[in-house]
């Protein structure tokens, strides 16, 4: 990481700000009813 | 549960993207189940039960977390019906929601126990049951907490008759998967199901944004004019349900998803005394696990009730 980089990466956490999480793989999972979903579900 | 724990990110922050697919009953969901194309379902557990009898193939799944934790359905007439009780209902016309919903056996039980001989006329859910029932083509309805709730807030006036206690206190619909399912992805199944404890946290602190995220992700369900009415009929009709969701007998301590060993038992003698199983002593501990109740309870409700206290 070049010096630059790296002190604005330090100046940004200094103000408060976090680094975007690296995106998550996400496990596609199919549930089923018994109905039309509706409220109850809710 | 499931929509208000998808539109809130429940899902999400245990890295599950969910898929919401309805059937039409516990009868046309599980073979989808057994054959591993939904993984999570939410019956009633009588068939189950049913396919534990000794000579029976028992179908290959486990409920892994109790949701509905008492009976979720009632037998209702209209307030100016004749029928007082359920052995009023002898040859009359009952209202079902089809013949493959899961409690049509125990509802089988209850009638042949009190010797009353009923015909169950499959209606639906919703608008064509209302129609029948106000129309009075059945003589009563026996759905779910949440259809009749529906009914009232629409104005219709109706009686619920008083069913004997041990089919009350049955719990009704949970969680289940295949058994395959649970060995080699228990880690999917113990996210989803934390992903549920943390919605009821966050819906019993605020049931308004509860019922304004399922709106959220099916905007036709949201009625039209006046809102404050609109959230507060909803809220009607969400708890009708989501309050059994809460029924702990030790509520300092809840344990979320686990079953009381017994409940499954009562359940087993209830179908036997009503004549739908051939033996009370079917292996009912294999048709659930608590296994996976500890990982249930890993999450601190603090930030859950925070975010619910200032959701609008």
């Amino acid at each position: 990481m070049k010096t630059s980089t790296a002190r604005l990466i330090a100046a940004a956490l200094a103000a408060g700000f976090a680094l975007a999480p690296a995106a998550q793989a996400q496990t596609k999972l199919v549930f089923g009813t018994v109905t039309s979903v509706t409220l109850s579900l809710g | 549960m499931i929509t208000a724990a998808k539109q809130l990110g429940f899902f999400k922050e245990e890295g599950l993207d969910v898929d919401i697919v309805a059937f039409n009953g516990t009868g046309t969901l599980l073979p989808q189940m057994t054959a591993k194309r939904v993984h999570v379902g939410y019956p009633n557990p009588d068939v189950l039960i049913v396919s534990r009898q000794p000579g029976k193939d028992p179908i290959p799944l486990k409920f892994f977390y109790n949701a509905t934790r008492e009976s979720a359905w009632e037998f209702v007439v209209l307030n100016d019906s004749p029928i007082k009780a359920l052995n009023d209902l002898k040859g009359k016309k009952l209202g079902v929601g089809a013949l493959t919903f899961g409690n049509i056996p125990i509802t089988k039980a209850m009638f042949k126990e009190i010797g009353a001989d009923v015909e169950l006329v499959p209606v639906g859910v919703g608008a064509p049951a209302f129609l029948a029932f106000r129309e009075k083509k059945v003589d009563g309805l026996n759905l779910f907490d949440s259809q009749h709730a529906t009914l009232e807030v629409q104005g219709t006036v109706i009686r619920r008759l008083a069913m004997p206690q041990k089919y009350k206190s049955l719990f009704s619909n949970g969680f289940v998967a295949h058994e395959d399912t649970i060995k080699e992805n228990p880690k999917m199944l113990a996210g989803f199901g934390r992903a549920i404890a943390k919605t009821s946290v966050f819906c019993e602190v605020n049931r308004a944004a509860c019922v304004k995220a399922h709106w959220a992700l099916y905007p036709d369900q949201k009625p039209a004019g006046d809102e404050a009415k609109a959230v507060a009929d909803g809220i009607k009709i969400m708890a009708a349900r989501f309050d059994k969701y809460l029924d702990f007998d030790d509520q300092k301590n809840r344990r979320w998803g686990e079953f009381p060993p017994q409940a499954w038992k009562d359940f087993a003698v209830a179908l036997h005394e009503g004549g739908q199983i051939s033996t009370k002593d079917v292996p009912v501990e294999t048709c659930y696990t608590n296994a996976l109740v500890p990982e249930f309870m890993k999450f601190d409700p603090a930030p859950i009730v925070a975010r619910a206290k200032a959701a609008k």
